[in-house]
């Protein structure tokens, strides 16, 4: 097994992540914005961004700390929101069972909804580990940088930030524009229509658990189509 | 417990959630094709939840806003036509913005 790291590979990854990494910036600069309006040390918010590296379980926490909720709630409630990650970590481990130890527990911290289905989709196209891991690395990191980059403009000059120019749909954006690529086939539309489904019937269940709910059903629903026999699946 | 443990608590468990399957799969044989097939249907599945979530979820209700569900339409099939991020994100936010300016 190599250690070589793949320049072109990085670069690649990194080209894939720039359009997502720019809508991450203004979801940054929104949660940069929530600290400093919170009863949460600004520093501790930016740490945030560095530690979790997740942004919805960040503002979650960010605003059961400002509401006073018990430490063991607003834990749990992110580690909950959090609960897919290990979805990723299951759909990513055959590739990453080709790099060494320390490529593995490293590029683990850069695992977001993002960087995870751009990684996905390149496996695809490139079975070489040294490229593959390369590619992580640049998409992960870059996509992060935006998130980053963002927390701290949201932190320190949010203010400065015209009130007309209304960025809250870039996030629902960046996540179409994941998701749609990722059906390749008739099992994949399957459990991503049934997800679809269930996460607006599921608006109920508390701390986000609808997704992680709909997730796991669409992911059954897609898998009994690729059982089926006289259902082509490519 | 102050805020900093909380942050610090939630960084150590979502890191250890990202690296649970990872470490496991280091010590199992490769999956077997109806594994991978399986596995495959995960980033749809997640993504397409978020997705619905963002768009109509809200405080545990369902909230609609039509600007933000024809932008969702909209980007989508730009997606789907032109595989390219920042023409399914500048699409879908140009629909919310000139939705906004005509109400």
């Amino acid at each position: 097994m190599s250690t070589g790291l793949r320049r072109d590979a990085v670069l690649a990854g990194a080209k894939a992540a720039t359009a997502l990494a720019v809508a991450a910036f203004p979801f940054g600069v929104v949660y940069g914005v929530t600290v400093v309006e919170s009863s949460v040390d600004r520093w501790v918010g930016i740490a945030a961004s560095w530690l979790i590296l997740a942004g919805a379980a960040q503002l979650s926490l960010i605003s059961l700390i400002d509401d006073g909720s018990a430490w063991y709630l607003a834990v749990l409630t992110a580690l909950v929101i959090n609960a897919r990650f290990a979805l990723y970590s299951t759909a990513v481990a055959p590739a990453f069972r080709e790099f060494p130890a320390r490529w593995r527990v490293g590029l683990a911290y850069l695992r977001t909804d993002l960087a995870a289905a751009l990684s996905l989709a390149r496996f695809d196209t490139d079975s070489d580990p040294d490229s593959r891991r390369s590619f992580v690395l640049g998409a992960g990191l870059f996509f992060a940088s935006g998130w980053w980059v963002g927390t701290v403009v949201g932190v320190f000059g949010g203010a400065v930030i015209p009130d007309e120019l209304d960025l809250s749909f870039a996030v629902p954006a960046m996540f179409i524009a994941l998701a749609v690529p990722a059906v390749t086939d008739r099992p994949a539309l399957v459990a991503a229509l049934v997800a679809v489904v269930v996460a607006v019937a599921g608006a109920p269940l508390p701390n986000g658990l609808n997704v992680v709910v709909a997730a796991v059903v669409g992911i059954a629903a897609g898998r009994l189509v690729v059982r089926s026999p006289e259902v082509p699946s490519s | 417990m102050s805020p900093a443990v909380q942050v610090l608590l939630v960084g150590v468990g979502t890191y250890l959630i990202r690296l649970s399957a990872i470490v496991a799969a280091g010590r199992l044989p490769p999956p077997a094709p109806s594994t991978v097939a399986t596995l495959r249907l995960i980033a749809p599945a997640v993504l397409a939840a978020i997705v619905a979530d963002q768009l109509v979820v809200s405080d545990g209700g369902i909230e609609v806003e039509a600007s933000w569900i024809v932008a969702a339409v909209l980007a989508g099939l730009a997606a789907w036509r032109w595989r390219s991020a920042a023409i399914t994100m500048g699409l879908g936010l140009a629909v919310v913005w000139i939705a906004d300016a005509l109400t």
